[in-house]
């Protein structure tokens, strides 16, 4: 008997926040049952027509119709959250926070970037599937508070950014050490071991800030 | 490090403040933190403690009554941001939230205890008058947005056939 794919409704009013969302699906094996889900009233009606495993709502849902200046006109993706939760207990809800920043910028929609839903827990935000989530034991019915995060393989410019004060100091001295050390033994005369040396801890100063920045496999993204 | 002060400076509702009187406010403010989903006051309670959000985002929802049995309703009425002020209640009479907070992701927030907040804003009527001020303005542009939304969700059913 063949396994039924996970079936989601997805809703934001952003282009961009729905391919993220489909993405995050379609990576798991599930499957988007909804289109151009752009408003709490219909994200409301369709995941009560359809009755899907997982619903992923946008937190910045207008109710009916998002003004582009007014932030309080989209207050709707609580409030929707809250009422699918409590309606159908069954069904995990997961209310996003911050999409349309993540998936919009810049840092979003580089290729090398790759973005996941994270939860808090135990105070640190923690990385989670929809597949993890469905499976929880605890409550069925909790609502789910979610924010977009970079995966660890962001892309190069960004890893150089990230690095902290004290990763550039370190590799740089461990690097000069090197240098110093071939300068030393080139001094003494121990050429091949120089070179051995040298390379080595060269090697070891160039490694550590490699092993931070290289670039590692990412999602793919859609524009 | 962002200090209590400096927090306040940036709410509308402080800002006008000369330093001394930041600094007789901000001795009243104490950092908390709060996960996303929890609610930082229920509407009925006693209201203690103004907040100011120093990060992250908060829903006031407001309780609708009970069509049916169970479902508890409750309807977003605004999302406060940084630097702006949540629990009013605890500066204006009869001192009860009117509203939930529910912190949409984590939030950090500047809490002014509501009653010792009262007490200098009545010793220093210079410095109620500027809170206060601060406050109105808020409440305006907020009635503001509230009615652009109203207008913008009625007209489609206005509009002729």
């Amino acid at each position: 008997m063949q396994k039924q794919s996970m079936r989601v409704i997805v809703a934001s009013e952003y282009p961009e926040v729905q391919h993220f969302f489909r993405d995050v699906v379609e990576d798991e094996g599930g499957t988007v049952i909804s289109e151009q889900v752009k408003n709490a009233a219909r994200a409301l009606a369709l995941t009560r027509k359809y009755r899907p495993d997982v619903a992923i709502i946008d937190s910045c849902l207008p109710h009916v119709v998002g003004l582009d200046t007014v932030l309080l006109s989209r207050t709707g993706g609580l409030d929707v959250a809250q009422t699918i939760s409590n309606e159908m207990p069954n069904m995990k809800v997961i209310l996003v926070n911050n999409p349309e920043t993540e998936t919009s910028s810049d840092y979003g929609l580089n290729p090398d970037v790759a973005t996941t839903l994270s939860m808090e827990r135990m105070g640190l935000d923690t990385p989670f599937t929809l597949k993890e989530l469905c499976y929880e034991v605890g409550q069925p019915n909790a609502l789910v508070f979610a924010n977009v995060q970079a995966k660890p393989g962001a892309s190069l410019r960004q890893k150089v950014a990230s690095l902290s004060g004290t990763d550039v100091l370190f590799g740089s001295l461990v690097t000069l050490g090197g240098l110093s050390l071939v300068f030393a033994l080139a001094a003494a005369g121990a050429w091949l071991l120089l070179a051995l040396a040298g390379a080595a801890a060269i090697g070891a100063g160039i490694g550590l800030l490699w092993n931070r920045i290289k670039p590692q496999k990412g999602r793919r993204r859609v524009s | 490090m962002v200090t209590a002060k400096q927090t306040l400076k940036q709410c509308p509702v402080f800002s006008a403040l000369s330093s001394v009187e930041l600094e007789k406010v901000a001795s009243q403010a104490l950092e908390k933190e709060y996960e996303a989903g929890a609610a930082i006051f229920q509407e009925g309670d006693r209201a203690e403690e103004l907040l100011v959000l120093e990060d992250g985002k908060v829903a006031l929802q407001m309780t609708l009554p009970r069509t049916e049995p169970e479902i508890s309703r409750r309807i977003t009425v605004d999302i406060v941001t940084r630097n702006e002020v949540v629990g009013w209640s605890a500066v204006v009479e009869p001192h009860i939230y009117t509203l939930t907070a529910i912190c949409l992701q984590k939030v950090k927030v500047l809490s002014i205890n509501g009653t010792k907040l009262r007490r200098l804003l009545q010793d220093n009527p210079g410095t109620g008058y500027e809170v206060l001020k601060g406050l109105i303005q808020v409440v305006t542009l907020r009635l503001h947005d509230t009615r652009h939304v109203l207008v913008s969700e009625r007209l489609p059913f206005l509009k002729p056939e």
